[in-house]
């Protein structure tokens, strides 16, 4: 009687475990995909159109805009989500720094530009960027923890006026922009979207290790001010950078051809005739 | 009582393993099963080491799918016909890639439904912003928006073409 009672037990949690709802068809997982991409790339705009306000948006130099743009892209040529658009602009602010938000939007702050010494370090810090939205950081960390059903996503449901929705989203975009600008997204992060980074760059071609010397040109300058806030500590994040490119054979790469266009585009005039 | 001990271990036993076997509520969430991965680079190689400097034995495009034998660090050791090597995961994902294209069609589709039960244009635009009346907080303040720059910022996205040009002048891949 023992074991007959200990069978059905086990029966039942068999059943149980197998008679809950169906996986979903192929067209309805991508279904459920394009919902929380639509969702994604919503939040993201909606916190770029933030920053840009906050920040203001720097277009007095086109040369330079489209610069930043070229190189963004060509990194995206291996490392692009295919699902999103990026888009990459200046903020104008002497600040030193760099944001990305979720779906596709990436900054660079003109005093950033002044700083940089190569395309390769551009790319660096633009590839650093691109990781956090391809990793999804920011948006992992805001994003209600709810299910977002195929037909009926946060995007629809907010264009008919649910007042519900439009606090969600109001919420995400608020803790997101309070992530970038004042409390960072935490020590993992920012080393993964380094050395993530280094990889993208790597694929395309740009020397992975000029990411390095960049952070160590500016972390005696940036110590004191906001990016110090956001951004683990200088020494900490070169060394584990360092370990990361030598233990996944990351070599450094001779691209001095590159200069040329690199200061026709960036000049000192190019970057202050603002 | 040797028997009774028996089916109780034998039980737990097929328990266990049912439960250790992915169950159906999480494969809603992967339907791909966890060891397939799809390449979600335009450009990406199996190369013979974890190390992106190693030898590159194959070429693979977007949407490729890869079975995974074991993982290390950034790396997967995957299989694609007959080739064994290593990719880095970041070039991957577990879910089939979705084009761009595709994104923009189902949209164009999802607006003209939604229009049917167009809401009036006062809640559209409260909605839009993110708020509700009545709601608008310090953070909206704080961080005033400019969407007319981000509008701008879209425009200035460069064309395939210039990006193919600028890649060809750098010297790069």
């Amino acid at each position: 009687m023992t074991y007959l009672r200990i069978w059905i037990f086990n029966i039942s949690v068999f059943a149980l475990l197998n008679c809950s709802t169906p996986p979903l068809t192929e067209e309805e997982h991508k279904e459920r995909l394009r919902a929380q991409i639509e969702e994604e790339v919503h939040v993201g705009k909606m916190m770029a159109e933030r920053l840009a306000g906050h920040f203001g948006a720097f277009f007095k130099n086109p040369r330079l805009v489209r610069y930043v743009n070229l190189v963004g892209q060509t990194i995206l040529r291996h490392s692009a989500r295919p699902e999103i658009t990026y888009y990459f602009a200046i903020l104008d602010t002497e600040e030193i720094n760099a944001f990305a938000t979720p779906g596709g939007y990436v900054f660079v702050t003109r005093g950033l530009l002044t700083k940089i010494r190569s395309e390769d370090e551009l790319a660096g810090v633009l590839a650093h960027e691109i990781a956090h939205i391809n990793e999804k950081h920011m948006y992992s960390q805001i994003k209600k923890d709810r299910e977002v059903s195929s037909s009926e996503t946060l995007v629809r449901m907010m264009s008919r006026g649910g007042s519900q929705m439009g606090e969600a989203v109001a919420t995400m975009v608020n803790k997101g922009l309070d992530i970038l600008v004042e409390d960072g997204l935490g020590k993992e992060k920012e080393f993964e979207a380094d050395w993530a980074g280094s990889v993208y760059v790597s694929a395309v071609g740009y020397d992975p290790w000029a990411l390095k010397s960049y952070l160590e040109r500016i972390k005696t300058q940036l110590s004191t001010v906001k990016v110090a806030k956001t951004h683990p500590p200088f020494e900490e994040r070169i060394a584990a950078f360092e370990k990361f490119l030598k233990q996944n054979g990351l070599k450094a790469v001779d691209n001095r051809h590159l200069l040329h266009r690199f200061s026709l585009n960036m000049s000192q005039r190019e970057r202050t005739s603002l | 009582m040797v028997h009774s001990i028996f089916a109780i271990l034998l039980s737990h036993l097929l328990l266990v393993l049912e439960l250790s076997t992915p169950s159906l509520v999480l494969a809603q969430d992967a339907p791909s099963q966890p060891d397939v991965v799809f390449v979600q680079s335009a450009n990406a190689e199996i190369r013979k080491e974890p190390k992106m400097n190693a030898e590159s034995i194959l070429n693979l495009n977007r949407g490729d799918q890869l079975t995974v034998i074991s993982k290390s660090g950034i790396w997967l050791q995957v299989q694609m016909g007959e080739t064994k090597g290593w990719i880095s995961k970041l070039f991957t994902s577990p879910n089939r890639p979705i084009g761009n294209a595709e994104l923009t069609n189902q949209e164009v589709q999802d607006q003209s439904r939604v229009s049917r039960k167009r809401p009036k244009p006062k809640t559209v635009s409260a909605a839009t912003r993110g708020l509700v009346a009545g709601k608008r907080g310090k953070e909206e303040e704080k961080y005033k928006r400019d969407p007319s720059a981000i509008k701008r910022i879209e425009k200035l996205k460069v064309k395939e073409t210039e990006v193919d040009s600028f890649i060809k002048d750098g010297n790069l891949q």
